[in-house]
């Protein structure tokens, strides 16, 4: 690659970032003095700055497939024995290149915003324009300044550092763009909702693009987070997926939010209320989406001390608290103005309360997310005591959240707006109870629960299962009464009801989660020593042991023992649990064998071996029900994706509250 | 930081080996699950999230090899416990301690799962409010009213002549 294309990168986001600050200045300009050329202009701007932004990356691209190692970044995170799919993720590998494509999906979201929207929303577009621009100018000039992708490295080296091992991995490939995408999504709401206050007031085309940008970020993050959890299963080691450390819990908070926000916007479509509400919430998902990049980019969460060390974090501290000023004034400043919302009968004991409940069941978990992710910050810097906040914590309130939300999902569904009527009401409360019974009998069978071993949380876990079954069996059997309804006519009820049977979907596949959660909630493990060909049994498997090879793949160098494993009456496998070496880094790395069918995985790690190949020890994992949970996030995702079609909002659709129909 | 902390995590950088580390070695069988209770309870030092029991972390084992012979000392739970938190602070627990500034912690949840229903009555289901018209409108509706209302005010208008 011709060596000034690297300066041509660093100079084109330098123009991205004058050509979106026009873009903001013209943006807001045009909403001051009406004038619609203007508008235009920031308009085109932005739609340049996007396409500058692309070329930009391309040419990033084109330095890691060159092996370019006069780029400081290429070279950091990239070796020439390093295979063209992982070049291509190498990209957002670490700091300076995951900043600059989360600035390119925002930049193309931004665009796609600004040139697709509601044909009533044409008066409030400026605000929008400008609200996105100004959060893209922001992100240019940390790419030019802090996150600088694009910066030399003299003498050129002939070789790089290497991609961070943990990362090589398809999962982490396409983890990081997904959620990238979640966040950057959220944009948009946020940009709506600085555009609604700024005008005063909020149409149903509004309503509709809002709700439409936060269904496609809430697949994203859906997708994003749990690709992340996936990840860390099988590339970690330590046979869970989730861990409450800050990492994940920053991802998880944007999307406790935009769940939040869509039901929010739903009783604001229905009803009228909450309108203010939906604002806030489309705020906070994007709010923490940055928050969730400051606190685990500043290294702020290791230690307070640690975040005076990068540039970034004061500057992402600065653009937070800035953002949050402006915000909170705006709201005082303009919200009064909103409309009050005019719907007589609401409250009481209907689904709007029962969807307000839900939101205040979500942001009681966002909180408490927050503070223990926040608190061992805060303690440090109050106290000067240092403390952990770790899995326990959270999962001492996570069930009792957990509970609630099982609860709220089966009655909210049942109920109707407006009224403190449930349709099939204890009929179907308690045929769904008599149901759930056998589920619940033959889920524990399958997943076989009872091996745990403690009292309270067999009893918990018994409880829940039986719980999930019983929502399960109630929304169901709500779905049948609204077909019954319809006199069967399923083509009017899928064409006319894509929201409610995206919802269905969803739900269900929250039920599936939880459900997942409680059967892993306890995994078995056995540590053994074995000899080659000696054998071992655990769970009704028997694993037999034949001797470790060595083998090159890729750029790594892995050493993989063999274990044959057959149980009575199943067909045998074999697992390859090994280590992996890479030229490029000091550190051995686990590749982690997982066989397993719809109960439990078979999830065995190679601990330690010994230099003949000859003996070995490994961690031998019986995980339950975790493919329960990767089905469960499919299942989300197309609950989202199916609500996303829906065409037939406000008084077309067959959820239409004045038509007394449901 | 404490000092120990700091030369507990100086001593990690150093160390990328992952020694298999037996479990059940040195210890009765009836301790076992005291064990690994207390292991769960014990960050480990060197990773994100884990406990010293999931991680075969050098320090992870240092610090499991330490619970196992204060466990065949004799010593209860509690006591161990108490070793580690007067050794390298409360850090090394996975969960902050309940008395302090960091029962707050606590507290907070707790208060807003209860409070926060108190809440939501006080601001939703203590007022309803009551007027025409329903859900968000649409401009067309607006338009729709205010050429209502002027053909009202054209009709009401006092004619001149």
């Amino acid at each position: 690659m011709p060596l000034i294309f690297g300066d041509v990168g660093h100079y084109l986001l330098l123009l991205c970032l004058i050509v979106n600050i026009y873009g903001t200045v013209a943006s807001l300009c045009a909403a001051w003095l009406q004038h619609r050329r203007l508008y235009l202009s920031a308009k085109a701007a932005q739609s340049g700055s996007c396409l500058l932004v692309l070329v930009a990356s391309l040419i990033l691209w084109l330095a890691f497939f060159s092996r370019d190692y006069s780029l400081l970044y290429v070279f950091k995170n990239s070796s020439s024995d390093l295979p063209s799919y992982y070049t291509l993720t190498a990209f957002w590998s670490s700091l300076e290149g995951s900043h600059l494509l989360w600035t390119l999906l925002l930049s193309l979201c931004a665009t796609l915003a600004l040139w697709t929207h509601a044909r009533d929303n044409e008066h409030i577009m400026p605000y929008v324009s400008a609200a996105l621009q100004a959060v893209l100018a922001w992100m240019f000039y940390l790419a030019v300044t802090h996150s600088d992708p694009f910066v030399r490295l003299f003498p050129v080296a002939t070789n790089g550092q290497g991609m961070n091992a943990l990362l090589q991995n398809p999962y982490m490939a396409i983890h990081p763009p997904m959620l990238f995408i979640g966040y950057t999504v959220l944009a948009v709401p946020f940009a709506y909702s600085v555009a609604a206050l700024f005008y005063g007031d909020i149409t149903e085309g509004w309503l509709k693009t809002t709700r439409r940008w936060a269904l496609v970020a809430f697949c994203f993050l859906t997708a994003g987070v749990s690709l992340g959890g996936r990840w860390a299963y099988v590339e970690l080691g330590w046979a869970g997926y989730w861990a409450w450390d800050p990492v994940e819990n920053s991802s998880f908070l944007p999307w406790l939010f935009c769940v939040c926000l869509l039901h929010a916007l739903l009783v604001q479509e229905k009803l009228g209320h909450l309108k203010r509400l939906s604002l806030v919430l489309a705020f906070f998902a994007f709010f923490f989406s940055f928050f969730g990049t400051f606190i685990t980019r500043s290294g702020v969460v290791s230690s307070v001390h640690s975040f005076a060390q990068s540039p970034i974090g004061p500057n992402y501290l600065l653009f937070l608290a800035v953002l949050l000023l402006f915000f909170i004034l705006l709201y005082a400043w303009r919200a009064p103005a909103l409309l009050p919302a005019e719907t007589e009968r609401v409250w009481g004991v209907s689904k709007e309360s029962a969807l307000l409940i839900t939101q205040f069941i979500l942001l009681t978990l966002a909180i408490i997310v927050i503070i223990g992710t926040m608190f061992p910050i805060i303690s440090e810097a109050l106290t000067k005591q240092r403390i952990s906040v770790q899995a326990p914590y959270f999962n001492t309130f996570a069930p009792w959240i957990g509970l609630c939300l099982i609860i709220t999902i089966a009655l909210g569904n049942i109920m109707r707006y407006q009224r403190a009527q449930i349709v099939g009401g204890t009929k179907l409360l308690l045929g769904s109870a008599l149901l759930a019974l056998p589920c619940a009998v033959l889920f524990c069978y399958g997943g076989k629960v009872w091996q745990t071993p403690e009292g309270f949380a067999l009893g918990a876990q018994v409880v829940g299962i039986y719980l999930c079954f019983w929502s399960l069996a109630v929304i169901s059997g709500d779905a049948f009464y609204r077909l019954h309804h319809l006199k069967f006519k399923i083509k009017l009820f899928v064409t006319r009801n894509l929201g409610y049977l995206g919802a269905y979907v969803a739900h269900i596949g929250l039920l599936v989660a939880v459900l997942g959660f409680l059967g892993n909630y306890r995994a078995l493990e056995k540590n053994v020593n074995l000899n080659h060909g000696e054998q071992t049994t655990f769970f009704g498997y028997q694993f037999v042991f034949s001797g470790v090879q060595g083998k090159k793949v890729d750029n790594a160098f892995i050493q993989e023992a063999t274990l044959q494993v057959t149980r009575a009456g199943q067909e045998g496998f074999t697992l390859y649990p090994g280590r992996s070496r890479y030229p490029t880094a000091e550190e051995i790395f686990h590749e982690i064998a997982v066989q397993g069918g719809f109960w439990h995985d078979v999830y065995v790690v190679l601990a330690d071996y010994e230099a003949d190949q000859q003996a070995a020890t490994f961690n031998i994992h019986i995980n339950p029900t975790v493919r329960i949970v990767w089905l469960s996030i499919f299942l989300m995702v197309i609950g989202g994706l199916i609500a996303l079609c829906d065409r037939y909002r406000g008084e077309r659709s067959r959820d239409f509250v004045g038509s007394g129909v449901l | 930081m404490t000092l120990p902390a700091k030369t507990l995590l100086l001593a990690l950088v150093a160390l990328p080996s992952l020694a298999a580390y037996d479990r059940s070695e040195n210890l009765k069988p009836q301790d076992y699950q005291l064990f690994e209770e207390l292991s769960r309870d014990l960050r480990c030092p060197a990773c994100q999230g884990l406990s010293v029991w999931e991680s075969d972390a050098v320090f992870s084992n240092q610090i499991k090899d330490m619970v196992k012979t204060k466990i065949n000392a004799g010593l209860s739970k509690e006591e161990i416990l108490a070793f580690f938190t007067a050794r390298f602070g409360y850090w090394i627990l996975r969960e902050p301690p309940r008395r302090g500034f960091s029962a707050l912690a606590w507290w907070l949840p707790l208060t807003l799962l209860l409070g926060g229903p108190l809440l939501l009555w006080f601001f939703f289901w203590r007022r309803k409010k009551i007027s025409p018209a329903q859900g968000v409108r649409s401009v067309e509706a607006i338009i729709a009213q205010m050429q209502h209302e002027l053909a009202q005010q054209r009709t009401h208008r006092p004619s001149l002549d």
